[in-house]
């Protein structure tokens, strides 16, 4: 049976903790997680079932079959051979439709939302305009695209225009060569291609694109009024041209995507007057093919149409015109007028909740079978998962309002009877929410999915006002605006809406990691574990930091160096990406883009500066250890230090566990706290913001973590917290490292609120005891742990509710256990389909457990 | 943790290049480097070494076949 | 020598249709595998000599 939490003495009574659901008294601890799955009608079990899984792990993909496309890297080229000459945003929107007007479309049985982006559902997308090492990587796997040698030309043919040529002539090719390994820094946009974009998908719904094809057109009929105007002025009038050139191409994406959609609309209706059998299934195609002939071309009218609309346009802006990862979009907010108009007025497409629920598992799906040619960098981060895909949920209405809606509460029923590892979901947690909508969230998450993450709404209305102020166009978003914003990947905020969102990746990405960076501070900048070469300024050998300070500043600087050059990396990337990344089907459907005639990459009227550093507890314990030991209390010297280190600690066992057992973050100690308060705030935090980046704000951290905790690890040597080498580093940006959080979760949360200025970003995974969460206390515990988070003041907080029990039976027999889920970092993944470094590092995160200390502080009513 | 005693080295030409070998993967960026994952610690992390040639380095580790990604990373 | 325009699989593209050509139409295909089947359609003109790939699929 699954296990129960022992009984605890509370406020003068006896508290039991009985399981909320009885019949798991039937279950074994070690397949719960089997029995959890409760899709809501036939349809989205048999497409389960069916599920085209295209999850990766330590770089490759786990199912077989799954295999790059060749048709949009041939169509494009194709495209861009014919169009020299063209200006280059016109080159661009004729590639787009290049690929929209020949490629395949596909039709699945059972779907009702439709639609793909490669010739093959088994198949993915590649990019060569973007990354030739990418594609290069792809040619020498099992999953090349065919033939092999028509993509070798194709790819030989994009290397002097791909973005990866046009920015490495800039830079130093010593830097690109510390930076492409991905140990200090991680390798830049331009040398992998990975991308993430918020689309405003609200214009695609609500106005429809016939409707945007007509504001292109009368922008450009005022524009050459304009420039007609007499007496000429070239200072004013050759402003236009380049508009011109921007609202030109909107104009022909846009109806190149309208014949697209309308494309499938015709195979659904051939399907069904020439193949189809089942009667019930042929009405049903008629209906599809009715949908695909309005949307996206015209506005929405109920939720099926905005169900299709928006996964056209998901298609295109993080696949076809180019890979970008996320889901950022805030679905309940964004489909609730529709599903007012099918649910509850039921004036078009009349539906029941039950349908929507039902609509929402198969968009699940959807995402679950989106492949992403991603680079091999990117396929070796989320082991165990597809991509990062991230909804977000919940929170406040530019009034100020509670943003909860029956539409919100569809998606987290769907999200729990479902249970796929995509899309994961974030919810805005204010106290204004309501308690219905919680209880969802809370049985996601007890169950085990790893999302929804929490984010406070609050701090990331701030936090948008904030970067709002440091607009360079004047534009940033306004109080009411700041309201409107999701998670643009795992954790950072951007806006969404019709405009001022964030078209390409001006955040995250370009990681830095200061456990790495930590390795080579101590070694002059060298690194003597992985590489064996220099990965950053000589700052001195750690023997002869004879103060903490000396150490303190040297580290600064590495770090500074790191920062400094992967933003000026990504930054170089955007002003090429305005000048040959062009993306006009975007630019057509952002207000700002279509008022203006400028092109999606190169407007930014809302900063977003965003920044990862990775691995910092690891790095931040270590200070802690070596002030410890080595400054204040003098028992070893910092050559003996050394010494260990470079035997990985061995025949220096007892002085290892001093490291080890010296404090650590997360359990409200003041010593080590002070030092890993001041390391956030005046280094990790304070040193980014000296940099101002392409959209002119600061550069702010958001420790985001995903897999690059493992993969940092196993490039990191020993380190002074007492870690071997090749172990995994913390997994979280703000996370206490695995196993050492010992005091209990309030603890936890007593550390991370010390950290309040400079960032509020940082990721905090949390394990909470399975035996109280499934418990008939289990909501009033989370609740009221949730309510203490936030009045903490800390931005974010996961969790996952697993046992250790089930994880290690899977361990054993993985094909037993496909519907395990745990939430990695940023993102939940399928346990199985981890490798064991990683499935190992899940296990070793302390499971928390109340007591009733841990009760009274967060006031829990039991 | 058991260190492997022959060290990754330089023979051009080698007939056992890491590109080939079952501890070998491919390096994140550019697949001409590459990863070896050889090294294992006693808690059975791995600990990985750069390879800064795939095609033209090699040691006596070397061995063909691949490995399962539950081995990797 | 079979061209598109002769195979069973093969629909001309309407009239009123933003992608019409004379001559132009779809191919359309229904693809099994493991996972269960789905439907294929890419653009094709009709005197165009079918290939041995789409003739396979066609089947």
């Amino acid at each position: 049976m699954v296990t129960t939490a022992e009984a605890i003495d509370y406020k003068g009574k006896k508290v039991e903790f009985p399981l909320e659901y009885a019949a798991e008294n039937e279950i074994p601890d070690e397949e719960l997680h089997e029995h959890l799955a409760k899709p809501s009608t036939e349809r989205t079990k048999r497409l389960k079932a069916r599920c085209r899984w295209k999850h990766a792990s330590a770089g490759e993909f786990v199912e077989k079959g799954v295999c790059a496309g060749i048709e949009r890297m041939r169509l494009l080229t194709e495209a861009h051979k014919a169009s020299e000459g063209k200006p280059e945003v016109m080159r661009r929107a004729l590639g787009l439709a290049n690929i929209l007007n020949k490629c395949t479309v596909v039709l699945q049985d059972d779907e009702f939302i439709i639609g793909y982006h490669a010739e093959d559902p088994n198949m993915f997308p590649l990019y060569p305009e973007l990354a030739y090492m990418a594609v290069a990587d792809y040619l020498i796997t099992d999953y090349a695209p065919q033939p092999v040698e028509e993509a070798r030309e194709i790819m030989d043919y994009w290397v002097p225009y791909s973005m990866q040529s046009k920015c490495e002539h800039y830079f130093d090719p010593e830097d690109l060569q510390r930076m492409y390994q991905v140990s200090t820094m991680e390798a830049p946009g331009f040398a992998t291609g990975y991308n993430s974009i918020v689309p405003p998908y609200e214009t695609v719904l609500e106005d429809g694109l016939l409707k945007r094809i007509e504001l292109a057109e009368a922008n450009i009929q005022m524009a050459k009024d304009k420039m007609a105007e007499m007496p000429w002025d070239a200072t004013k009038g050759l402003a236009w041209l380049d508009k011109i050139d921007n609202w030109e191409a909107m104009i022909l994406v846009d109806k190149a995507v309208i014949a697209w959609a309308r494309r499938h609309a015709r195979l659904c209706k051939i399907v069904a007057e020439n193949f189809e059998t089942d009667p019930k299934r042929k009405e049903e195609l008629l209906e599809i093919a009715d949908i695909n002939q309005r949307v996206p071309a015209e506005p929405c009218k109920g939720l099926k149409d905005a169900f299709q609309a928006k996964w056209y346009t998901y298609l295109l802006c993080h696949a076809i015109d180019r890979y970008a990862s996320g889901m950022a979009h805030k679905e309940d907010t964004l489909l609730w007028p529709y599903y007012q108009n099918s649910v509850i007025d039921k004036s078009f497409q009349p539906m029941t909740h039950a349908d929507v629920v039902e609509m929402v598992e198969m968009e699940r799906l959807k995402v679950s079978e989106h492949g992403a040619g991603k680079s091999r960098a990117y396929r070796e981060i989320f082991p165990g998962s597809n991509d990062l895909f991230i909804i977000s949920l919940g929170g406040t209405l530019p009034d100020g309002s509670d943003a909860c809606n029956d539409m919100t509460d569809a998606i987290l029923e769907a999200t729990r009877n479902i249970r796929t590892t995509e899309p994961s979901l974030m919810f805005r947690y204010s106290k204004k929410g309501r308690s219905k909508t919680k209880e969802l969230v809370f049985g996601c998450i007890r169950d085990g999915l790893g999302y929804p993450s929490i984010k406070h709404d609050e701090i990331g209305v701030q936090q948008m006002k904030e970067y709002g102020k440091f607009s360079t166009e004047g534009k940033g978003a306004t109080d009411e605006e700041a309201h409107n914003w999701v998670n643009v990947l795992c954790m950072s905020p951007g806006i969404h809406g019709r405009r001022k969102t964030q078209k390409t990746r001006s955040e995250g990405g370009g990681s830095i990691f200061p456990a790495k960076i930590m390795e080579v501070t101590l070694n002059d900048g060298y690194d003597w574990s992985y590489a064996d070469m220099q990965l950053g300024p000589k700052t001195g050998n750690a023997e002869d930091f004879n103060t903490f300070e000396k150490l303190w500043e040297a580290f600064k600087v590495q770090y500074q160096y790191a920062a400094s050059l992967v933003i000026r990396c990504k930054d170089t990337l955007r002003y090429f990406e305005g000048k040959f990344l062009q993306m006009p089907f975007v630019s057509s459907i952002d207000d700002g883009c279509m008022e203006l005639g400028r092109d999606a990459c190169e407007l930014s009227e809302q900063p977003n500066g965003w920044h990862n550093p990775i691995t910092t507890i690891v790095a931040a314990n270590s200070l802690v250890a070596i002030k410890k030991l080595i400054y204040d209390e003098k028992k070893y010297t910092m050559k003996q230090l050394m010494d260990a280190l470079k035997a990985n600690w061995d025949g220096f066992e007892e002085m290892r566990k001093d490291f080890k057992n010296a404090p650590k973050w997360g359990n409200d100690d003041e010593y080590a706290d002070a030092i890993i308060k001041d390391f956030y705030e005046d280094i990790i935090g304070g040193e980014m913001r000296k940099i101002t980046n392409y959209s002119g704000g600061p550069v702010l951290p958001v420790g985001q973590a995903v897999g690059l905790y493992m993969e940092i690890g196993s490039r990191t040597g020993p380190t002074p917290d007492g870690r071997y080498g090749g172990e995994a580093a913390d997994d979280g940006g703000i996370s206490p490292y695995m196993g050492t959080d010992t005091k209990g979760p309030t603890a936890v949360l007593r550390s991370v609120s010390r950290v309040q200025k400079n960032q509020k970003a940082n990721l905090l995974n949390q394990r909470l005891s399975l035996p109280i969460m499934r418990s008939q206390h289990g909501f009033n515990v989370w609740h009221a742990y949730m309510d203490t988070w936030h009045d903490l003041n800390i931005d974010h907080v996961q969790f996952n509710v697993v046992s250790t029990a089930e994880m290690k039976a899977a361990q054993k027999e993985p094909e037993k256990h496909q519907d395990l889920i745990v939430r990695v970092a940023g993102f939940s993944a399928r346990f199985v389909d981890i490798p064991t470094y990683g499935q190992n590092t899940i296990i070793a995160r302390n499971e928390q457990e109340f007591g009733a200390e841990d009760y009274e502080f967060i006031d829990a009513d039991l | 943790m058991s260190v492997v005693e022959s060290q990754l080295h330089i023979e051009m030409g080698t007939k056992k290049p890491c590109r080939n070998c079952k501890w070998e993967i491919a390096d994140p960026t550019n697949p001409n480097q590459g990863q070896c994952t050889v090294n294992r610690t006693k808690a059975g992390s791995v600990w990985k070494r750069w390879v800064r040639d795939v095609h033209n380095m090699t040691c006596t580790h070397y061995e063909e076949g691949e490995l399962s990604f539950r081995d990797h990373v | 020598m079979t061209t598109y325009g002769e195979h069973k699989n093969f629909f001309a593209i309407p009239e009123d249709a933003d992608d019409f050509e004379p001559g132009k139409g779809d191919f359309v295909v229904q693809v099994r595998d493991e996972k269960g089947t789905y439907w294929l359609s890419k653009p094709v003109f009709a005197d165009q000599e079918i290939t041995a790939e789409d003739l396979q699929l066609s089947k």
